[in-house]
């Protein structure tokens, strides 16, 4: 049996349900959170921030207006993202997290994915962070180019025009490394 | 690696940047599990109307105690009078005292059924015997037919409707049965 959508989820999270809060936490919780490190929060901010995101889902979940739930989450936490940078001062300076706190996978794979992953996350911390924000949603969101749009305040053809220069950054990143 | 569906223009788009490293790109940039979480939400305040139902359900059952106390203070201060009106020498006021007593049923503790066996050998008026042994056995302080004294022979009608009533008494389930006097 599938999971039920996050539209449904949401919709019944309008009504006062927390049990369907606990449903779509569990649901978005990893690439939320997986976002939230990339765009340079370290494992307990980006922890708090995730859960500042699924209070604020609660507290103004009357506020739904009953579809796209993607995007409504994503909104919410495109905003938590920002107050937080703003508070620590991340949206003119590039702050790259520490290397020993990059992402791994497996212990196979984490060697190449611990080197190349603190590459792309140095070259990430070097985009502008709407350019970041931008690849980072494309990455972890199943939002559209409109939708991505629509939370960054900004035209469909500019995002496409700031994944592409930001995903050439990172083509470079390996390319000049050697990696395949 | 995080399941994701992908919009198609964003897979189009990240295909025609990243040629051959897509797939390295993409997979390099997960990140490592989320930390489970006790609960998503802190826990549920009490919202006002509970509160509201609390405190009204102590305030009922400390009202409810006092009225039930005041209730038993009653009864024991009417047992009382009663018991003092039944030893006065009218006989009318003999029979409002047994009349309450009747009332009072149960609520007699067993140590003041001395003050009823007093009256039932003292008095003369066969109204006040009557009604006495009519306590008596309400109360179950009578248990056996024998201990049922006679009454004057013109009051044989009142004794046969006595023996009646104590056989009646007797035949009653056990949980409403009257302690054994010692």
């Amino acid at each position: 049996m599938s999971s039920p959508s996050p539209d449904f989820l949401m919709q019944r999270v309008a009504r006062g349900d927390r049990v369907a809060l606990e449903h779509l936490h569990a649901q978005m919780k990893q690439p939320l959170y997986a976002f939230l490190r990339r765009m340079g929060a370290s494992r307990d901010d980006a922890a708090d921030l995730l859960q500042t995101v699924f209070l604020k889902l609660w507290q103004h979940r009357a506020q739904y207006a009953g579809t796209q739930a993607n995007a409504w989450v994503y909104r919410i936490t495109h905003n938590a993202w920002l107050d937080y940078a703003r508070k620590w001062r991340l949206l003119d300076t590039a702050t790259p997290a520490a290397t020993g706190d990059i992402a791994t996978h497996s212990p196979e794979e984490s060697v190449m994915a611990g080197e190349l992953g603190a590459r792309l996350h140095q070259a990430l911390a070097t985009l502008p962070h709407d350019t970041r924000e931008a690849i980072l949603l494309s990455r972890f969101s199943p939002l559209t180019l409109a939708d991505i749009a629509g939370i960054l305040g900004t035209s469909e053809a500019n995002i496409k025009v700031r994944i592409h220069r930001g995903l050439m950054t990172l083509r470079r990143c390996i390319e000049e490394e050697g990696h395949d | 690696m995080t399941e994701q569906k992908l919009d198609n223009e964003s897979r189009a788009l990240w295909q025609e940047a990243l040629g051959a490293h897509n797939k390295a790109i993409w997979e390099a940039l997960e990140a490592e599990p989320a930390p489970a979480v006790m609960r998503v939400l802190p826990p549920q305040p009490v919202n006002r109307w509970q509160w509201a139902t609390a405190a009204s359900l102590v305030l009922c059952s400390a009202l409810s105690l006092v009225v039930w106390k005041q209730a038993r203070t009653l009864r024991e201060q009417n047992l009382d009078y009663a018991l003092l009106q039944l030893q006065s020498p009218r006989t009318a006021t003999q029979l409002d005292a047994l009349l309450t007593l009747r009332t009072l049923g149960h609520d007699i503790p067993q140590h003041r059924w001395t003050v009823l066996r007093k009256t039932l050998a003292e008095t003369q008026d066969p109204n006040v015997q009557l009604a006495t042994l009519e306590l008596l056995i309400d109360i179950g302080a009578i248990t056996r037919l024998s201990d049922l004294p006679q009454l004057p022979a013109t009051m044989a009608p009142q004794q046969r409707l006595l023996e009646v009533s104590f056989q009646s008494w007797q035949q009653t389930p056990a949980t409403s049965a009257a302690p054994q006097e010692q």
